[in-house]
């Protein structure tokens, strides 16, 4: 059966609206393909120049080609009649009939779209990372495009945190674009999956891009702009999720950063709700469009309140275990206060110049804090006191 | 009977001893060399006929034949050239020795004006002299002062042949060429110091360590950080050389021709810098003459990769094991050479490819970073035990600060560690500092004491460091110990070896699979 599927997705001039309205006239691919002339003119908006080319194209052999090469590249068929096909994406007018995939499709595969500037700077990053690993936590699937930046980091810190993750492609699902994350691509495909609305072996273009962000958005719940820049694919997929009645939710940023003025700019028009927190992204208040939100969202709810729990409690414990501490305490005290009157964050450095101790002893209990998590690396040789989140504005 | 003089030929940083026959046969006037020679030895040919004219002596009209031997070992360079004429002086009967022909050895280049010009590699050539027995080194007088650094060996230097034609007639006492004014000073004026570099006091600790226990240095930073300005300086912190050594560079360097203060002893740690695009030939050596690279030139001293992540792959690859062998053997078609490479290696790059990794304006993603990293080999970057960041210093924060600690007050904790470390190491050959410890020595010298055990196991378990990432960190505590005295390792020696490898722990923390 799956042959039809392929024959009906590569006729020419048939897009989704009209595969759906055969679909629905006919009931399936095959007698789509067995349907005289007269009858397909009976469609709505199926000229006689298309009909005579459906009735042209009876011959199974491009499709066979096709099925061969689906096979050869590990690739799936999700058709429009799949129970894994997700009611949310089904109900959309542009959804195709067909779409490829590798990986696992869950059930219930939809969840947070996560997207952003491929050139993004740490604030977004950060803000990315944050929010994939919440939603990983809290069980909602995080749904990306695994493009340069913001993309790559939703994805991989969705797994990291053995989350599940969905990758939507501008090319071919056996192709990597870009080069670099083949790794990640195939940690996708083993924890989740990556989908294309292209058949396997199809080079990215720069046109293709539009209908994957379309599959984005319509895979999500809820939609997190992570950083966009202005005139960005972000705000194209932004704007197709607000088509589609979806929340849209921006990180506010500086207004001189360029890599934030897009997400700026849909909070000021009012597009997008502003993004303070991953808990926003789960609990979709009054009617969830799905069934699967009650119990991911209550765990989400509960789950921030149990880490600031978990964290202090972890802490002081460590300290115990490694109660031998000769670096005396006022020291590290002392560190910390250094770091906290530097606003929470600094440079080893600057903080060994101000630090009373010495410089041996400086990197001694540097050390310490370090193992006992009070304190953290940053990139670039910073150092930040723990659990103070990203820089700006976050927990 | 042919007559024979004395010269050299070189083989690495060594001279070995050449006989140079000269013999006329006859017929037509022609003269051939032979013994595997180059270029440069066949063209003596000309520069000697020439300088024997000028000189007012007559080059035989018959043919000459000059071998030079050991015949089977080849032999490069012009300083044959006075060997050579006083060959056919000899053979063609034009002046008679005083003594015993056997006596003198000669190592000179000739103009055509007949004057002695300077060669490379005149040290090692007297030594070889002084353990042939020569009665006396006849040498340019640019190379007096270099012949004359061994001990026990006549070395006498004129500015023409004929000078030297009529010392050997024994036709009057020698009389030494003017001495030379010793270029003033060795830039005594410029020296380097680390007390200007302000506000770095947290990774001069770490500089410190490096220095004294041999350890390979990484330096991360942004652009214009001070990382090129705190390498430059490295070596004055080094333990002076000892006489022994600074013959070992002085010789290398005098192979290279690079000996450019002539005839005197090199006494300062050597610091070399070559430029990233250097190829692999340049920097372990090599070239038709299979001469002495860049790690050679910087034996017993300090190499500084700048930007070396801007290096050739390859290139970085082909330093993994001089390092740990310490000597490199360059062999080609012709020659193969061993030099010593006893050096520490100071490297400096950027953390990402725009340089301002962690700062507002940087706009890598992870896996750039990565990427650019990777260009590092893991096994290169192991043996780099130190890696630290260099901060940008906000010069004005800095006006409470009283200026950098002196060279001379790093360089004596640096002699007090290696004082240490050598009764540590004195009954171990190939070891003379911490970073040299295999892993069964680190066993046996880095005990530590519990409480530093417990600081380790809790490191251990909660960043999973690999068996020899552990060794390292016991190195490097070893010589924080040694920098103290302290027989065993202690608490605070582990914590600050924890601190080390900046670049490890962040790498843990980018965002990539």
């Amino acid at each position: 059966m799956e042959i039809y599927w392929l024959w009906l997705s590569m006729r020419p001039g048939v897009g989704p609206l009209l595969q759906k309205r055969l679909l629905q006239r006919f009931g399936s691919p095959a007698a789509v393909y067995h349907a005289g002339e007269a009858e397909l003119r009976s469609v709505e908006g199926l000229g006689p120049k298309l009909a005579r080319h459906l009735r042209e194209a009876r011959c199974l052999d491009g499709a066979a080609r096709l099925q061969e090469e689906v096979q050869k590249a590990g690739a799936r068929l999700l058709t429009l009649d799949d129970p894994l096909y997700p009611g949310l994406v089904k109900s959309l007018p542009e959804a195709p009939a067909l779409l490829y995939y590798r990986g696992t499709l869950r059930e219930k595969s939809c969840g947070v779209g996560i997207v952003g500037a491929r050139r993004c700077t740490p604030y977004g990053k950060e803000v990315a990372r944050e929010a994939a690993a919440f939603l990983a936590k809290a069980g909602v699937p995080v749904i990306s495009g695994m493009a340069r930046g913001i993309d790559a980091y939703a994805n991989t810190a969705c797994l990291q945190a053995g989350g599940y993750t969905l990758a939507v492609l501008g090319c071919g699902v056996d192709l990597c674009f870009p080069a670099e994350h083949r790794e990640l691509m195939e940690a996708i495909v083993q924890h989740g999956a990556v989908i294309s609305a292209y058949p396997p072996g199809t080079a990215p273009r720069p046109e293709y891009f539009p209908r994957r962000n379309y599959l984005i958005s319509a895979w999500s719940y809820a939609l997190l702009v992570a950083e966009a820049a202005p005139r960005s694919g972000s705000l194209i997929t932004a704007g197709m999720a607000r088509q589609m009645g979806r929340p849209v939710f921006a990180a506010p940023n500086g207004i001189f950063s360029r890599e934030s003025k897009g997400a700026n700019a849909l909070i000021a028009t009012g597009d997008a709700a502003i993004y303070l927190h991953p808990r926003q992204l789960v609990p979709w208040q009054g009617t969830p469009p799905a069934e699967e939100q009650a119990k991911p969202a209550e765990e989400a709810v509960n789950f921030p309140a149990a880490t600031a729990a978990a964290a202090p409690a972890a802490a002081p414990a460590a300290g115990k275990a490694g109660g031998d501490a000769a670096t005396s305490p006022a020291a590290a005290q002392q560190l910390l206060d250094l770091l906290a009157a530097a606003g929470g964050e600094a440079a080893a450095e600057e903080l060994a110049l101000r630090f009373p101790g010495g410089k041996k002893h400086f990197w001694e209990t540097l050390a310490e804090l370090l193992l006992e998590g009070r304190v953290e690396n940053l990139p670039g040789g910073r150092l930040r006191r723990a659990g103070k989140g990203g820089p700006g504005p976050g927990r | 009977m042919a007559a024979v003089v004395k010269s050299f030929g070189l083989a690495g940083v060594d001279a070995y001893p050449v006989e140079v026959e000269v013999d006329l046969l006859g017929g037509l006037p022609a003269v051939s060399i032979v013994g595997l020679v180059d270029t440069a030895v066949r063209e003596a040919r000309e520069r000697v006929q020439a300088a024997l004219r000028f000189a007012g002596y007559k080059f035989p009209g018959e043919k000459v034949v000059i071998n030079l031997a050991p015949g089977d070992v080849k032999k490069s360079g012009a300083h044959f050239d006075l060997a050579m004429a006083v060959g056919v002086l000899l053979r063609s009967g034009q002046f008679a020795l005083k003594e015993d022909p056997g006596g003198y050895a000669f190592a000179a280049e000739l103009s055509l004006n007949a004057t002695l010009r300077p060669c490379p590699g005149v040290l090692p050539m007297a030594m070889a002299a002084r353990e042939a027995g020569a009665a006396g080194l006849i040498v340019a007088p640019e190379n007096l002062r270099e012949a004359g650094l061994v001990r026990g060996l006549k070395v006498y230097a004129f500015t023409t042949l004929q000078g030297v034609i009529s010392f050997l007639k024994g036709e009057g006492p020698y009389t030494p060429p003017p001495e030379e004014e010793a270029a003033a000073g060795d830039g005594e004026g410029e020296e380097l110091d680390f007390k200007d570099v302000h506000g770095q006091d947290a990774l001069l600790e770490y500089v410190v360590v490096a220095a004294a226990g041999g350890h390979n240095l990484l330096m991360l930073g942004a652009p214009g950080c001070g990382k090129s300005m705190v390498a430059q300086r490295i070596p004055t912190i080094l333990p002076p050389l000892t006489e022994a050594e600074s013959l070992e560079v002085t010789k290398i360097y005098s192979v290279a021709g690079l000996l450019q203060e002539k005839g005197r002893l090199i006494c300062r740690r050597p610091f070399r810098a070559p430029h990233h695009n250097a190829s692999i030939n340049a920097l372990i050596g090599g070239g038709t003459a299979a001469g002495p690279g860049e790690i050679s030139l910087a034996h017993h001293g300090v190499l500084f990769l700048d930007e070396i992540a801007e290096f050739g792959k390859k290139t970085l690859d082909a330093l993994r094991q001089p390092m740990e062998d310490r000597r490199v053997t360059i062999s080609r078609v012709k020659y193969s050479n061993v030099y010593p490479c006893s050096f520490m290696l100071v490297s400096a790059m950027n953390p990402c490819p725009c340089g301002y990794y962690g700062q507002e304006r940087c706009r890598c993603s992870d896996y750039e970073v990565l990427k650019y990293r990777q260009r590092l080999s893991g096994p290169l970057l192991d043996r780099m035990d130190i890696q630290k960041y260099v901060q940008p210093v906000n010069f004005l924060d800095l006006s409470g600060h009283g200026g950098g600690t002196t060279s001379a007050a790093l360089r004596a904790r640096v002699e007090f560690a290696r004082e240490q470390q050598k009764k540590r190491f004195a009954a171990l050959p190939g070891v003379s500092c911490n970073a040299q410890m295999t892993a069964a020595q680190v066993k046996e010298f880095c005990s530590l004491e519990e409480e530093g055990r417990r600081l380790l196991e809790r490191a251990y378990a909660r960043f999973r460091y690999s068996a020899r990432a552990y060794h390292k960190f016991l190195k490097v505590a070893r010589t924080f110990a040694d920098l103290e005295g302290a027989p065993r390792l202690r608490r605070q020696d582990v914590a600050a070896a924890l601190m080390a490898r900046d670049m490890d722990r962040e790498q843990a923390g980018l965002l990539v699979i």
